[in-house]
């Protein structure tokens, strides 16, 4: 065992534990974008989305929304409809069967440092069986609305947590360039932010070492 | 009379006027009968007086009854009727007294008589009184009359009837035994039926002076014959008296006198002559006959012509007879009762024939050549009676361009623009006599042309395709290089210019065809000989062929063939070699014409047609006949790729919009045993021969070129004899549906229902085998075949021969381990002349038949004409639709397909003249492809209301007897297709136009006419060594993309006839000239029960407002997936789409590859899906999932 796995070992025990309640699950969504560049424009772009109406329905809050080195321009916003809440009245809720994909995409005058929230999935597509796939996506896009990775994923989503057919849940990271993404469980309070300060820094020591 | 006047002096003197008037009232019955002329009689029937018991009696009648037997009363006192009235049986008591008999109450004849008896009435007396005003006196009266018996009478006495005379009416003489008629006793005294029962003739003369104005009173007296009693009498009756008076004067015969016209032998005379009537009578009319046989054609009694008096005849005196004065004895007799007869003399005179001059005459150059003299003389010999010697002659020459009356002997220089025949002039020979004598006579001369200019070989030919002296005649002169046939009706030769008569210019042949015909070869046709030979030279087109085609220039009508050496045959003029430059496959239509009639060779040959052959039809064999087909070596197949009218064949009043297709002038016929020596050889195509030698000729029946060849004109043939086989089509897929098109070529069985060739059991058998085999091995087992040209009915639902086939191929199947087909057949009807029909067999294992039908049976089209249309049947073999079902094994859904089987109008005739032939031909297949266009685009009204173009998987399969492109005078295929060809580029002609409109793009009908993508087998058949489609495949865009594969089924078209493939039953080549399109169409293979799609959530790209997903498929079965699988996309939400996707029928769908399949549980690699969703629908959809095809 090298140093690179040990470290990876270590952020999979500080981040891969998110509580999961029958109905309801929480993650907390932390996004590192320190590596752009100076006063990048663009979106931070939310979506909950099915696999067709096959799928469960659900929702996808958005809550505890803080952000360092940001700033924002709330008239950029792209909502689509059926989305309630907004940033400045969090929280922001998008349905996943309000269309065939469900957005909220906040637009950022300059991208900062990080960003994070807690986001809550509850409905029938948590823990249930008998439908297709549902997903939460986040992804970080241009003033175009175009991904700036658009090499992830399907779309150039970094981060999503996927609801599966038997009802569990999967968050899922794309590494990108100038930053990195966190999806797990909610950050104790408060001794828990250390260990997921210390999960994203063996994160991104990983990825410098791979 | 006396009885009346007595009582008339007893009445008042004032009352005598009256008395007078009914004395004249009375007058009809009792005047006296006037006889005004000897001879003519005077008759009585009595079916005047009616049938009442009391009939008044004629004029002149009286009739009274006596008590006393044998007596007669008078005249004047008797009565004037009857009392009684009786006739068919009488009864033996019936009343005695005056009868008016009839055989019944109502019969017209009647007679009057009487019943005695005993003393009533005992005797009986008719009366009747004449009067003699001839004007002479009378000497005797022929006396006639019937004695009728109406009833027996057993009176031993007897009963008579006794003619009395008297002059005064009271006192009566007996007229003498000759009027006594008597009846002896009867049996009984009973009536008859029917009556009289006898009636007894009684006619003499009664001698008995009267004068002039006397009366004569006769009394018929009836009574028994002895003793006085008239009991148990016999009934009598007299009837139809005559009375006919003689005169007393004597009687004399009618006498003539005749003439007769003096004439010479054989010259007709005249008769003519007068008749005397004779006296008392006097004649009123005759014949007068004359004994001419003193003549050699003179009748003993020779009639002569009456009118009147006069008389008058004509008659031929024979040619010899002698010249004399002869006394022609006649005779003249009257027409009385007993004809009188005279006799008298006619004197003719007869004089000697006088015959003419006659004269003989001739020509001293005979023939004579126009332009030069002859003479004409004669010999003349003088007439007879009188002789005379002083004779002249002359000619009539106006035919030879002379005088019309040129006095012999005369030298004539016949004019040199004379007709060149033999002339038969009118001469006269004339001698001095007062009115000449002449005769006429003749002198045959025949003129003939001078000889016709000569002209070489190639100024004959000259450089076009026709030649600048058609119609002249010439003279040419040349080497024989060939002898094209010695027997039969196009016997000729051909003739080459030795090399000083060439000229300079390529395009003049210097080769001609000396055409001979019926005729005898001249003995200068000797191949070796330089002969000079006169002739006509003829453009030659068959009546067949369109105004305009290129004609074979020929010379004909030759004569005066002279021999001017004899170079031999080792010293013909040198080959022209025929190479693939010289085959230009886009050269014109006539590159060989130069060629034409001249020495070709070739060198490693290609052969590209088979050997055509006759077919013997009821035997199903086939002899080889002398045709085949080649190109150079280096020179790519030909394949019919070009529209338009052939370039040889093409009319002259063709529009130049009208393209033209150059005939493929690569290709040159091979005519193998066209010279003598020539043998013919079975060929398939692709065969190589070393070498081809021969001269080239034109057949002007197809307007292609060809080489005549003779002996040792075909060099060696590799392989020597027929190795190719059939080629069998790839193996289908188990997810392919099979479907062939076979022309089966005139198949029929071995009964005879009219028009039908039938066939012996072992050639029924060998074809039934060879299809077998076919369709087993060759054409790989196909889910369903259009047949073409097998036998059907007229009528009703029996297909015996449909029946045997399917019989066959099962059978052969099940015994060689080729599973169970199961073969079953959808016949139609046939209004075809030879009962061939189209058909569909379809393997039941595979395949469910759905429909069968059958359209256009009853359709009729207006024939071209000029006046007044009619109209005749339009399919001769109506489509059959047969629609079928079929499904891949492990699929869930199946293929519906519905199946169009055509066989249109042959292309026979297509460009031959006349309203009758080539306008008819052209109008059939333009209207027959008309109506498959709507029947096909559901058009046909009430025939047909589905749309089948976009409502099926449609195929239409057949013999189309038409090319995939336009052949100028139809556009048939590309018709049905949905894309003619503008009217501007076919050939019509008025009478078309008048009777057909052109076809145009029907809405919604676009086909696509199937082929393979190898170009180089584009063909079904081969035509003239030309490999062309005539047999085609169409599908509509939604089995269009079901289309795998197309190829053609090798097994007919490039097979030579012969006895190695068609004759040979244990193998299937040539089991028809058709080869057979076949297209692998795929089946759906949908998976859906026994497989999952898997779909994960969807992203949307803000940038490009796609919907961004991916599926899997997971095999949920027990087997496993081949791949590549396709997931269709059915149901979509409006608006919703997958623009990247390919679509199927409109629904998109993704191809999942699956290189290693896909085992059971197992599931693929993810496929992206990009959704196009403007209004962002929630996304729902139907997925369809196939393996393999969909």
């Amino acid at each position: 065992m090298n140093r690179s796995t040990l470290l990876s070992l270590l952020g999979s025990l500080i981040i891969g534990a998110a509580a999961l309640q029958a109905g309801t699950v929480t993650y907390q969504v932390t996004v590192d974008t320190s590596g752009f560049a100076a006063n990048t424009p663009g979106f931070i772009d939310f979506q909950f989305n099915q696999a067709s109406t096959n799928s469960l329905t659900g929702l996808a809050s958005i809550d505890s929304f803080t952000s360092t080195g940001y700033t924002f321009n709330d008239s950029l916003n792209y909502v689509t409809s059926g989305i309630t809440g907004s940033f400045s009245s969090l929280p922001v809720v998008i349905p996943n069967d309000a269309g065939a994909t469900n957005v909220f995409a906040r637009g950022v005058t300059s991208f900062g440092s990080i960003f994070t929230a807690i986001v809550t999935l509850s409905g029938n597509v948590v823990g249930g069986t008998a439908g297709d796939p549902s997903q939460f996506l986040v992804i970080l896009e241009d003033t175009n609305g175009a991904s700036l990775f658009p090499t992830l994923g399907l779309v150039g989503e970094i981060a999503t947590v996927t609801v599966n057919t038997d009802g569990s849940t999967t968050p899922s990271v794309n590494s990108f360039a100038g930053g990195s993404a966190y999806v797990g469980a909610p950050t104790p309070e408060p001794s828990t932010i250390l260990l997921g300060v210390a999960g994203l820094a063996a994160l991104a020591a990983r990825r410098r070492r791979a | 009379m006396t009885h009346v006047t007595t009582r008339a002096l007893q009445v008042p003197k004032q009352h005598i006027a009256l008395i007078f008037f009914a004395i004249c009232l009375a007058l009809p019955a009792q005047a006296q009968i006037s006889l005004t002329t000897p001879g003519t009689a005077y008759t009585q029937d009595f079916n005047g007086i009616g049938t009442s018991a009391t009939a008044t009696l004629p004029s002149g009648f009286k009739i009274d009854k006596q008590s006393t037997a044998r007596t007669s009363g008078t005249y004047s006192a008797a009565g004037t009727a009857t009392t009684l009235a009786a006739g068919a049986s009488m009864s033996s008591s019936s009343s005695n007294g005056m009868y008016n008999f009839g055989d019944s109450a109502t019969s017209s004849d009647r007679a009057l008589g009487f019943v005695a008896s005993s003393n009533g009435t005992v005797s009986g007396n008719l009366y009747a009184a004449f009067t003699n005003n001839t004007g002479g006196s009378l000497s005797s009266f022929d006396i006639a009359y019937k004695v009728e018996k109406y009833r027996n009478g057993s009176s031993t006495a007897g009963f008579r009837y006794q003619l009395f005379y008297s002059t005064d009416g009271s006192t009566w003489t007996t007229a003498g035994s000759s009027f006594l008629t008597s009846f002896s006793a009867d049996a009984n005294n009973n009536g008859f039926t029917p009556a009289p029962a006898s009636s007894t003739a009684v006619s003499a003369t009664l001698n008995l002076s009267v004068a002039n104005g006397s009366t004569i009173y006769l009394d018929w007296q009836y009574s028994v014959g002895t003793g006085s009693s008239g009991a148990n009498a016999v009934a009598l009756g007299i009837d139809d008296i005559s009375v006919t008076p003689k005169s007393s004067a004597s009687s004399t015969a009618p006498t003539a006198t005749g003439a007769a016209t003096s004439v010479t032998a054989d010259s007709a005379t005249t008769f003519s002559g007068t008749i005397t009537p004779g006296a008392n009578p006097t004649s009123s009319g005759y014949n007068v006959t004359c004994n001419l046989s003193s003549f050699s054609s003179g009748s003993s009694t020779f009639a002569l012509t009456v009118s009147g008096t006069t008389i008058s005849g004509t008659y031929t005196v024979p040619s010899n007879t002698t010249a004399s004065t002869y006394s022609i004895p006649c005779s003249v007799a009257d027409t009385e009762s007993t004809p009188r007869t005279s006799n008298f003399n006619i004197s003719l005179v007869v004089s000697s024939v006088s015959t003419p001059p006659t004269a003989t005459g001739s020509a001293s150059v005979n023939p004579v050549t126009s332009g030069n003299a002859t003479t004409l003389s004669a010999t003349a010999t003088s007439g007879t009676n009188p002789t005379n010697n002083n004779l002249s002659e002359t000619c009539n020459l106006t035919p030879i361009g002379g005088g019309s009356a040129v006095s012999l002997p005369v030298s004539y220089t016949v004019p040199s623009n004379t007709t060149a025949t033999t002339y038969s002039i009118s001469c006269t020979v004339r001698d001095t006599e007062s009115t000449p004598r002449t005769s006429t006579f003749t002198i045959s001369l025949t003129v003939n042309a001078p000889p016709p200019t000569t002209r070489l070989i190639s100024e004959i030919n000259g450089s076009g395709t026709t030649s600048p002296y058609a119609g002249s005649s010439v003279t040419t002169r040349g080497v024989v290089t060939g002898v094209r046939a010695t027997t039969g009706s196009t016997k000729g030769f051909f003739i080459e210019s030795v090399s000083a008569d060439r000229d300079s210019d390529s395009n003049t042949s210097e080769g001609l065809l000396v055409f001979i015909g019926n005729a005898s070869l001249p003995s200068c046709a000797t191949v070796g000989n330089y002969i000079s030979i006169q002739g006509t030279v003829q453009d030659f087109v068959p009546s067949t062929a369109p105004t305009g085609s290129v004609p074979l220039t020929e010379l004909s009508s030759t004569s005066n063939c002279s021999v001017l050496g004899t170079p031999g045959v080792s010293s013909l003029p040198s080959a022209v070699t025929i190479t693939s430059s010289t085959l230009d496959p886009s050269g014109s239509a006539t590159q060989a014409h130069k060629y034409q009639g001249m020495r070709v060779a070739m060198s490693n040959v290609v052969v590209v047609g088979p050997s055509t052959g006759t077919v013997d039809e009821v035997n199903a064999t086939s002899t080889v006949s002398y045709n085949f087909y080649v190109t150079a070596s280096g020179v790519s197949r030909p394949f019919h790729t070009q529209a338009g009218i052939q370039g040889t064949r093409r009319p002259s009043d063709a529009a130049s919009t009208v393209p033209t297709w150059n005939g493929n002038p690569e290709v040159l016929q091979i005519d193998a045993s066209a010279l003598t020596g020539g043998t013919n050889v079975a060929v398939a195509t692709g065969t190589t021969i070393s070498s081809i030698s021969g001269i080239m000729d034109y057949d002007t029946g197809g307007g292609q070129y060809q080489i005549a060849c003779g002996s040792g004109g075909i060099g060696t043939i590799s392989p020597s004899s027929p190795t190719l086989s059939a080629t069998a089509n790839p193996a289908p897929l188990s997810t392919d549906l099979l479907v062939v098109d076979a022309n089966i070529e005139r198949f029929y069985n071995t009964v005879s229902n009219g028009g039908d060739v039938v066939l012996t059991s072992t050639a029924y058998q060998g074809r039934l085998s060879k299809l077998s085999l076919a369709v087993r091995n060759v054409m790989r087992m196909p889910d369903i075949i259009a047949l073409e040209e097998v036998e059907g009915p007229t009528s009703g639902t029996s297909f015996p021969v449909l029946a045997d086939i399917v019989a066959k191929i099962n059978s052969d199947a099940s015994a060689n381990s080729q599973g169970s087909p199961n073969y079953g057949y959808c016949g139609g009807v046939t209004n075809d002349p030879g009962l061939i029909a189209p058909a569909v067999i379809y393997r039941q294992d595979r395949v469910t038949q759905l429909e069968c039908s059958q359209y256009g049976i009853t359709t009729t089209y207006t024939l071209p004409y000029t006046t007044t249309p009619t109209t005749n049947t339009l399919n001769d073999r109506p489509p059959v639709v047969f629609r079928g079902r079929a499904k891949a094994s492990g699929s869930d859904s199946s293929l519906d397909v519905r199946i169009v089987v055509n066989h249109l109008r042959s292309l026979n005739g297509i460009d031959q003249p006349g309203t009758a032939n080539g306008d008819r031909v052209r109008t059939k297949r333009n209207e027959q492809a008309k109506y498959l266009g709507k029947l096909l685009s559901g058009n046909l009204g009430s025939e047909q209301s589905t749309n089948w173009t976009s409502t099926d998987n449609l195929l239409v399969a057949g013999d189309m007897n038409a090319f995939d492109i336009n052949d100028g005078y139809s556009d048939s295929v590309n018709c049905i297709a949905g894309s003619p060809a503008p009217a501007s580029q076919i050939y019509t002609t008025q009478a078309q136009q008048n009777a057909s409109s052109p076809c145009t793009a029907i809405s919604g009908l676009s086909l696509t006419n199937l082929t393979t993508t190898d170009t180089a087998q584009r063909y079904s058949y081969s035509f003239s060594g030309i490999a062309q489609r005539i047999d085609h495949v169409l599908v509509n865009s939604i089995l269009n993309s079901r289309v795998r594969q197309v190829t053609y089924t090798r097994v007919n078209a490039d097979f030579p006839e012969g006895p190695t493939y068609r004759n040979d039953f244990t193998r299937p080549e040539r089991y028809s000239d058709h080869d057979a399109p076949a297209v692998y169409i795929k089946l759906p293979v949908e998976v859906t029960s026994r497989s999952r799609v898997n779909a994960t959530a969807l992203a949307l790209n803000r940038a490009t407002g796609r919907q961004i997903g991916t599926i899997t498929v997971t095999n949920t079965g027990t087997s496993a997936l081949t791949g590549p699988v396709y997931v269709f996309f059915t149901n979509l939400p409006a608006g919703v789409t997958l623009p990247d996707l390919p679509q199927s029928n409109g629904i998109p769908y993704a191809t999942i590859t699956l290189p290693s399949g896909l085992a059971p549980g197992a599931t693929s690699a993810p496929a992206t899906i990009s959704f196009a969703n403007p209004t962002n629908a929630r996304v729902a959809y139907t997925p369809k999932i196939y393996d393999v095809n969909f």
